[in-house]
C-alpha cells in the first residue's frame, strides 16, 4: 500500500478494485467519450480522492468503480474478478456485499424513517431481524443519530441526512465506501462533520474510501489524489506525502 | 429480500402516494362496486324466484304443449305463465310465435285422459285457459281465465279456498277468484258478486288463499269449470296445460319421467324431441337458475368494462409511480437489490392498489345494494361475490402492474440515480 502505480503490478497483493484501460462512451446524437483508457488500482485501506472540473468524467469513474455501470471498453476487476464475466445479479451482489455509497443528494428513501433507511441494505441482504436491529442501532450511534431513528427524512437537516446515508453505507459492513460529492449540498459546518465521519472510517476502521469532490481542501485529506481532466487521469496526480515535500 | 419486507416497503410507499394514485384506486373501487352490485341483483332475483317456487308444491307437475326451449323463452318474457297458473294461449304478449308456429304442437283432451292412468298420478287437471276481458262494476281488466276440472280443484293450484266454496261439477256460471284478483285487482268483497267474462255473466262463489307461488300463478287467475271454458272460448279439442298432482308416496321426478314417456309414445316421438314440456318444481327452478345465471353473466360483463377502465387507471398510476420512484429504484439497485426484488416490489404495490380498491369497492357495493333495495330491486351480496370482487381487483392490479414493474426492474442503476 502506498506507492502510486497506474497499472497493476504482478507480485503485489491483489488490489480491491482495479480499472484496466477502461473507456466509457455515451452513445447518442453526439457520442461523448466520458472516460478514455483509464487505469487505476485501489488497494485496501486507501483513502483516494478523485478531483476534476465538472464534466471531466469523475462521476463516471466513480460509477465504474462502484459497479453501478459497465465500461464500453477495458475491464473492471473486483478483488481480481472481471466484471464482464458477471451477470447483472452477480454485479448487484458485489454492490451489496462490498460497496457502500454516499451520494451528494443523500438519496434517502422519502417514505421510510431513518431506522428503515439504514435497515434497507440489510433487508436486501436478507439479514435476520434481530441482527438488523443491532446493526442499525450501532451504525446510527456511530454517526450520532440514535435519537433520530424514528424521524422521517424530511424532518432532518442536510448534515443529518448525509450522516444517515453514511450509516446506511456502513450497514452491510462493506470493504469500500464511495462518496460522490458528499458535502456538495451542505453548509461549512455540516460539511466538516460529514468529512470527519468519512475520514475516520478510513483512519479508525481501515475502510477503503474513494471520495469524488471538486473542493481542493477536502481532496487534501486523502492519501492519494487522482485528478481527472477530459476523461483521462492527469499526470500530476501524486501521493499526499510527495505533495507536501514539493510544496 | 423477503416478500413480507417487500410488501411492507410497498405499503409504506402507498401511504405517501399522490392524489393521482388515489384517483386510480377510485377507478377500481367503482369497477368492483358496479360488478358486485349488478351481480347481486341477479343473486337477489334468484333468491326471490326460489322462495316463490318453494310455495309451489313440490308434487305438482305441469305439462304444456310446445318444446321446452319455447317454454323457457316464453317464461323469460313473462308470457305463458307459470306452472300452476296454467298456460295462457292466444293473444297479448306478441310471443305467440313461440307456441303457435306452423305445426302448433298440441295436446288433446283425449290424450290427457290417457295420462290419467300413468302410475303415481293422483289427480290430473286438463286445463283450458285463455286471457279474457273481465268486467266488474265499471272496471275492465284482462285476466287469465283457467278452465279447470272441478274434481281436481283446488288441489291442482297448490292452495286452498279461503272464502266461499269450490267449483262443483255442474257449475257452469260460477267462478273462483285468485287471491290477488279479489284483494287487489277488484279490491272488494267479491263473494256472490257478479262479474262478466268476455261479456258472459259469472257469479263469484269462492276466493282462493294466497299461494305466493310462481308469477302469473293462481293468485292472478280466475277459475271456472273446464266445461264452462270450452263453451266460453269455443274450443273443446286441445288443452292449454295439464296439471298433475303426484301421489304422496311417489317421487315427482319419476312421475314426470313416466308422463314424458307416455306422451312421447302417444305423439310417436323419440325421447329428446318432445313437442311439449314437463315441468316439476325442481326442473323449473333449474331452468330459472340458468336464466338468472345468464343475467348475472350479462350484467357482470357490463360491469367488467368499468373494471377494465379501472385497470387502465391502475396501470397509468403504476407507470407514474415508477417514474416518481425512479430514484428509489436506483438506490435499491445501488444497495444491491436484484432485478427480481425490484420487480416484486412494484408488483406488490400494484396488487395492493387493486386490493385496496377491491375492499372499498365491496364496501361501496353494500351501500349500493341498500339503495337498490330502496327501489324495490332484490339484491344480495353473497360471500362468493365478495371473494370474486377481491380476486378480480387483485388480478387487475397484478396484470396492470406487471408492465410498469418490469420497466422499473430494468432501469440501469446509474440512470435511475441520475433521474430528477
Amino acid at each position: 500500500m502506498g506507492d502510486f502505480t497506474p497499472f497493476p503490478v504482478i507480485g503485489k497483493p491483489e488490489p480491491l478494485l482495479s480499472l484496466v484501460e477502461v473507456s466509457k462512451l455515451y452513445d447518442g446524437a453526439t457520442p461523448f467519450l466520458a472516460l478514455d483508457r483509464v487505469s487505476l488500482d485501489v488497494r485496501e485501506g486507501e483513502f483516494i480522492s478523485i478531483i476534476g472540473p465538472s464534466g471531466s468524467g469523475k462521476s463516471t469513474l466513480l460509477h465504474l468503480l462502484g459497479c453501478l455501470d459497465r465500461p464500453t471498453g477495458g475491464e473492471v476487476f473486483v478483488q481480481g474478478k472481471p466484471l464482464s464475466a458477471m451477470s447483472d445479479d452477480g454485479v448487484a451482489d458485489i454492490r451489496r456485499d462490498t460497496i457502500g455509497f454516499v451520494f451528494q443528494a443523500f438519496n434517502l428513501a422519502p417514505t421510510l424513517n431513518v431506522f428503515k433507511n439504514v435497515e434497507l441494505p440489510l433487508m436486501i441482504r436478507g439479514v435476520p431481524q434481530k441482527e438488523r436491529q443491532e446493526t442499525v442501532s450501532r451504525n446510527l450511534e456511530t454517526v450520532g443519530l440514535t435519537d433520530k431513528a424514528g424521524s422521517m427524512p424530511w424532518q432532518l437537516s442536510g448534515g443529518q441526512k448525509q450522516r444517515v446515508a453514511i450509516a446506511r453505507a456502513l450497514a452491510n459492513n462493506p470493504k469500500v465506501i464511495l462518496a460522490d460529492e458528499p458535502t456538495g449540498n451542505l453548509d461549512t459546518k455540516s460539511s466538516r462533520e460529514v468529512m470527519d465521519h468519512i475520514s475516520s472510517l478510513c483512519r479508525d476502521r481501515g475502510l477503503t474510501v474513494i471520495l469524488v469532490t471538486h473542493e481542493q481542501n477536502l481532496a487534501g485529506m486523502a492519501d492519494r489524489i487522482v485528478r481527472i481532466v477530459d476523461g483521462r487521469i492527469a499526470p500530476e496526480a501524486r501521493k499526499k506525502g510527495e505533495r507536501r515535500r514539493f510544496a | 429480500m423477503k416478500n413480507r419486507e417487500l410488501a411492507q416497503i410497498a405499503f409504506n410507499s402507498l401511504r405517501y402516494r399522490s392524489l393521482r394514485s388515489w384517483l386510480a384506486i377510485l377507478g377500481i373501487v367503482i369497477g368492483v362496486a358496479s360488478i358486485i352490485s349488478l351481480i347481486s341483483i341477479s343473486v337477489g332475483m334468484n333468491d326471490q324466484i326460489e322462495s316463490r317456487l318453494s310455495g309451489l308444491g313440490a308434487n305438482i307437475i305441469t305439462i304444456t304443449p310446445g318444446s321446452p326451449r319455447a317454454e323457457r323463452m316464453a317464461m323469460m318474457f313473462g308470457v305463458g305463465g307459470g306452472a300452476a297458473g296454467g298456460r295462457v294461449g292466444g293473444p297479448p304478449g306478441g310471443m305467440q310465435g313461440f307456441n303457435q308456429d306452423e305445426e302448433s304442437p298440441r295436446i288433446t283432451f283425449t290424450e290427457a285422459e290417457q295420462l290419467r292412468r300413468v302410475s303415481g298420478v293422483e289427480t290430473l287437471d286438463a286445463r283450458l285457459s285463455e286471457r279474457a276481458t273481465v268486467a266488474y262494476k265499471d272496471k275492465n281488466t284482462s285476466l287469465t281465465i283457467v278452465g279447470t276440472e272441478p274434481s281436481a280443484f283446488p288441489e291442482s293450484t297448490g292452495t286452498v279456498i279461503a272464502q266461499g266454496r269450490t267449483l262443483g261439477s255442474g257449475d257452469l256460471k260460477s267462478a273462483v277468484l285468485g287471491y290477488s284478483v279479489a284483494a287487489s285487482t277488484f279490491n272488494d268483497s267479491m263473494l256472490n258478486k257478479q262479474i262478466r267474462i268476455d261479456g258472459v255473466a259469472f257469479r263469484v262463489v269462492g276466493v282462493l288463499n294466497e299461494s305466493g307461488a310462481s308469477f302469473s300463478g293462481p293468485d292472478n287467475s280466475i277459475f271456472i269449470s273446464q266445461r264452462a271454458a270450452r263453451t266460453l272460448f269455443n274450443q273443446s279439442q286441445n288443452v292449454s296445460s295439464i296439471v298433475v298432482v303426484a301421489s304422496t308416496d311417489s317421487d315427482p321426478e319419476t312421475v314426470a319421467a313416466a308422463l314424458t314417456e307416455k306422451l312421447d309414445s302417444i305423439h310417436r316421438l323419440e325421447a329428446g324431441e318432445e313437442d311439449f314440456s314437463v315441468a316439476t318444481a325442481s326442473s323449473l327452478s333449474e331452468s330459472i337458475t340458468s336464466m338468472t345465471d345468464t343475467l348475472a353473466l350479462f350484467l357482470g360483463g357490463i360491469a367488467s368494462i368499468s373494471l377494465v377502465v379501472g385497470g387502465v387507471g391502475v396501470a397509468n398510476a403504476m407507470f407514474t409511480s415508477v417514474l416518481e420512484q425512479t430514484k428509489f429504484i436506483g438506490l435499491l439497485k445501488a444497495l444491491g437489490a436484484r432485478r427480481r426484488a425490484v420487480l416484486k416490489l412494484f408488483l406488490f404495490e400494484a396488487c395492493m392498489v387493486g386490493l385496496i380498491g377491491g375492499v372499498f369497492g365491496i364496501l361501496l357495493s353494500f351501500a349500493g345494494s341498500a339503495v337498490l333495495a330502496n327501489f324495490g330491486l332484490p339484491s344480495r351480496i353473497s360471500f362468493d361475490l365478495v371473494l370474486l370482487g377481491l380476486g378480480f381487483s387483485l388480478a387487475i392490479g397484478a396484470v396492470s402492474g406487471l408492465l410498469p414493474a418490469r420497466n422499473a426492474a430494468s432501469v440501469p442503476p446509474v440512470e435511475a440515480l441520475r433521474y430528477e
